[in-house]
This record gives C-alpha cells, structure tokens and sequence, in this order.
C-alpha cells in the first residue's frame, strides 16, 4: 500500500472515528440517565460474560422494581423471554413474581427454548411444594442439567415420594445427575449411594480434549466431604492411581462399609471408566430438545457410546480406517473450523488421526434461531457417514437404543437434517 | 480491518518504518523457562469463590510466576480484540458464572481468531480481583507469552 492511499485511508478514519465519537457520547449520556435496576438489566443482558450474572444478582436486591421493568419486556406470550439472555432467566425465580414464574415453566416446556437448563435452576432455587409433581417431570428431560436441577428441586422441597425415581437416576446416562441422585438419597437416609461417588474417585476418562473423569473425581469428591467423616486426604489433582489417592478411597470404603453392610452393585453406566487409546473420530450433539451425544469411534473398530464408562459396540473391520479416510478428505476442503452463534445447541467433529498429536475441533453452534444450511456440506457428509456405522436396533441399554434414529433426530435440530442419500460438498 | 493493519498503516504514512506483525498463532514468543509451572483450570476452579474474599494460599503462591494452562477459547470471543477467557469446558454449556471459572489471557502482539481447539496458553500468571464499574471482571490473568 503506498503512503497516499495510506493517508487517504487515515482521513477517512479520522472521519469515522469523530462519528463514533459522538456515538459514544450519545450512548453514555443514554447509560448516565438510566436507574440502577435499568442499568442492571442492560449489563445482565450485554456486559461482558462474567459481569452478567453479577449483575443480574444484584436485581434480585430489588425485586418488584425489577419484576416490573423486566415483565413487560418478557411480552404477552413470553416471546421476549430468550432474548434477555440465561443470567436474567435465572433470576426469574428469585424475584417472586406469578407471571416471571409461569414464564420459566413455559419456557421449560418449549425444546427449542436456549435457556432450559437456566429456567430449570431458577426453579429449582425457589422450589415451593406445590410445584413437586412438575419437578418430578423433569428427570425424564433430554438435558442432564435440567434433571440434576430436577434433584435440586426435589431436596429443597423434601420430596420424599420422589425416592424411587432418584433410584432410577442413579443409572442415569448423565454423570451430574447419577452424583446429585447420589447425594441426595444419602442425604435422606441411605448411606448406600454414597458408594456412587466414591466410584467416581477412580474415574481418569476422557472425551477428546475434554477431562470428563478428572471434572467427576472434583465434583465427587466435594459431595464426599461433606457428607463423610474423613476423605483421608484425597486429592482430584492427582491421578486415581497415585498410592495417597488409593490408600484415601481405601479408607473411605472403609467408613462407609460401618454404615453400609450390603456394597450395593452399581450399573456399567456408573462404574468407573480408563482412559481410551485411539479415540479417532468423534460426535458430540448437545441439542436442547433431543438431549446429549458423546461418540468415538476408535482405531481398533469398536464405537463408544457415552462418557465415564461408555458402552461399546464392535464394528465391522476396516470401519473406522474408512472413515478417517472420509473425514480427511471431507475436512481438508472446509474453510474454518466454527460456524453458527453462541447457544446451547451444538455440534461438534472431533479429529485425531493421530494420537500424539492433539484433536482438532469443527463445531456448529445453533444460536436461538434456526439457520438453513448452517452445517457445512462436507461436515454433512461426514455426518451421514458417521451414523451409517451406529445400531438402530431398540436395546435396554438407554445409551444405543435405536441410537441411528436418536442421533440423526439431534442433527436435524442442530445443524439441519443429513440426507439419506449421499450429498456432494459446495 | 485488523489492527495490526491499521498500525501498519499509521507508520507507513508517518514515514517510519514498520515491522510486520511478529506473532501468529502457535508461534513460540518466548523461549520456555524451565520454571514454567503447570496448572488446571480445574484446580483453579476448586474452591468456594465468593467476591472480595482471597483466593487459597496455594493459588495465590502463582501470583508473578509463569505458568501454562491449557483449556478453551470461551465461546462468543469477539474477532481481533487482545484478551479472551480461557474456559475449561470445550461448549461452554457451564457459562462463566464465576469469576474463578476462567483465566482472562492478554494477548501482547497478536489479536483473538475464535477457534474451537483446545489451547495451551504460557505466560505471567496474575492473581487478585479486577473491577470494573464495581464488577469482578477477572480474577486470574495471564499475559500471554506463547499459545499452543
């Protein structure tokens, strides 16, 4: 670039910038006139990330003046209620307002609603028995963090009828909510459950890039010290196998087998998983509406399903070879590695044809609208490849009954539907 | 336009002369020191935050030291702005409700280019409440030295 056009470009910048100038000032005067609840809710809804909830917090100090500002913004039929964005939706509870609360089970009942698992802990927060029976409800949701808001829920209004479905969530798919099960069924009387957690000490899994043991073995271990005498030191920074962390849940078993006479035999789903070599290809779905997908397809031809202990399915020979071929000729035409906005629908390709070296990442994020054409084309294809290898047979095992269907059903709501057919990249 | 160009730009028409931009990502901007310390943002996390209060011994004992920590570009990362949160979770799906959920990374030469990899960031590691208009903005910060 030559120096004239360089100062013409520097003129122009000066121009723009004497505009947004007074832009600026016109915003801030706008921001110095507004109260403080009108200012909260500003920066609940834009701030940056970390000063959203912060802010939001501080309206719960003035509830009827916030309800009232925040009311009419949710609209008629609360069609405004998304757009306020996850930190708002959370206070909603808090704010003791009829028409806030009926909002956050409206937008409970609606899949496609971004905030759920927010509407749920807002509820949960302010559990009120009458409620109890809905609550109840939503353990069977597709989202992991609903049902553990769900428990939540059910401990702050002492459900005790609701034992027998905590039971059943102790073979939950979802780690969290087999913990919360857990805790709470320990909390009311069963000393038992607690075995649950201490499984989850041992757990070294991992899902990609993501630590899901090590994320287990904090979560569980804090959930144990507060309901046992001693956890003997344990430490979740240090791998299970470490002779201090073995000899700590050693000595954990050993104070809970004087509460507990039967060691109770715990699902596949909630035993303890080891980390897995050759994880190759992977599909993780976190749809609103049709729930979670963790799958790996490994080098020795066997697909995972779920994380912690997976279930694994033997594929045919040659599978997943064909596959990686697949997946490197379909990636190497993509331009990017993200597509979409923030939301709590995602898609996400992992990559690691080579174990030394680190996965990589393609995602596609569905903001609260749905977007035509929003997976890429070749990210289709390797999609449409990818659930030709899953069963779609019903089984008793929740994680693979009629997986092709569930999965292909996730996809549609995120990305777009994979036709059946093969589709050639733009 | 990125600013990197813009201050190109600025030199060119003053007359001085202008290095291009030195970093890019996976570009070592300093040599490792052997005293590069490993942290989590696990371990990070693993304490009760509550605002004004300290962070444990053991995590303000990083304050000024260099560390490396691995983790995820928070989904929602403006394109060329020069500092990001670090977050533990690839989705994002857990938010950043807590100021001890993430490490703030300032960028020193280079601008944010969202991407979904997992990063491992080394640099000077600093501890201690940030606030803004009466907001905690950030708790742990690094300055970034080289990102993998």
């Amino acid at each position: 670039m030559t120096g004239v056009a360089c100062s013409l470009l520097l003129l122009g910048l000066a121009l723009t910038s004497s505009v947004s100038r007074e832009a600026v000032q016109a915003e801030r005067d706008e921001q110095a006139e507004e109260s403080p609840v009108e200012k909260y809710v500003r920066l609940a809804r834009e701030g940056k990330p970390v000063v959203r909830p912060q802010a939001a917090r501080r309206l719960i100090e003035m509830k009827a003046e916030a309800a009232a500002l925040l009311v009419p913004l949710c609209g008629q039929n609360g069609e405004g209620v998304a757009a306020l964005g996850k930190d708002l939706v959370a206070i909603f509870g808090a704010l003791e307002n009829s028409k806030l609360r009926a909002h956050l089970w409206t937008s409970l009942a609606d899949g496609d609603f971004p905030w759920r698992p927010s509407a749920a802990s807002s509820l949960a927060s302010t559990a009120v028995p009458e409620e109890a029976l809905r609550y109840r409800m939503l353990l069977d949701d597709p989202i992991g963090r609903v049902r553990t808001a769900a428990i939540d829920a059910l401990r702050n209004v002492d459900h005790r009828e609701a034992e027998p479905a905590l039971r059943a969530a102790l073979a939950d798919q979802d780690d969290r909510v087999r913990r919360s099960a857990a805790a709470l069924l320990a909390d009311w009387g069963d000393p038992c459950a607690l075995y649950w957690l201490i499984e989850d000490l041992s757990r070294e899994d991992r899902f990609f890039s993501l630590h899901t043991g090590k994320l287990a073995r904090y979560e569980a271990a804090e959930l144990l010290e507060a309901r046992l005498e001693s956890t003997h030191e344990y430490s979740a920074r240090k791998a299970p196998t470490e002779p201090s962390n073995i000899a700590a849940i050693a000595g954990m078993r050993e104070e809970l087998a004087q509460k507990c006479a039967t060691v109770p035999q715990l699902p596949a789903v909630a035993r303890a998983g080891t980390l897995s070599d050759g994880d190759a290809l992977g599909l993780e779905l976190r749809s609103c509406r049709r729930g979670e997908f963790f799958l790996r397809w490994n080098v020795s031809d066997v697909l995972l399903v779920g994380t912690g202990n997976p279930a694994r399915i033997e594929l045919p020979k040659g599978t997943v070879t064909r596959l990686l071929a697949s997946a490197a000729e379909q990636l190497s035409e993509l331009k990017g590695q993200f597509w979409g906005e923030p939301g709590c629908d995602i898609e996400q390709f992992h990559y690691q044809p080579d174990a030394a070296k680190r996965p990589r990442a393609y995602r596609v994020n569905k903001g609260q609208a749905a977007v035509e054409g929003l997976r890429p084309a070749e990210l289709g294809v390797l999609a449409q490849h990818l659930c030709k290898t899953l069963p779609d047979a019903p089984s008793d095992d929740p994680r693979i009954d009629r997986l092709a269907s569930r999965v292909r059903e996730a996809l549609a709501q995120l990305g777009g539907e994979i036709p059946a057919a093969p589709i050639a990249p733009r | 336009m990125k600013p990197t160009t813009i201050l190109l730009c600025l030199s060119l028409a003053l007359g001085i002369s202008a290095t291009p931009p030195k970093s890019a990502p996976g570009t070592s901007l300093a040599s490792l020191q052997d005293d590069v310390h490993e942290i989590t943002l696990e371990d990070l996390r693993d304490f009760k935050y509550r605002e004004g209060k300290r962070p444990p011994k053991r995590i303000r004992a990083l304050d000024g030291m260099r560390v490396s920590v691995t983790g995820f570009m928070a989904l929602g990362t403006p394109e060329g702005v020069e500092e990001y949160q670090l977050i533990s979770d690839s989705c994002g799906c857990d938010g950043l409700d807590k100021p001890n959920h993430f490490v703030l990374v300032q960028l020193t030469d280079e601008t944010t280019t969202f991407t979904p990899d997992q990063l491992t960031v080394t640099g000077i590691f600093s501890v201690g409440e940030e606030l803004e208009d009466g907001f905690v903005t950030s708790l742990f910060r690094l300055k970034a030295e080289s990102t993998e």
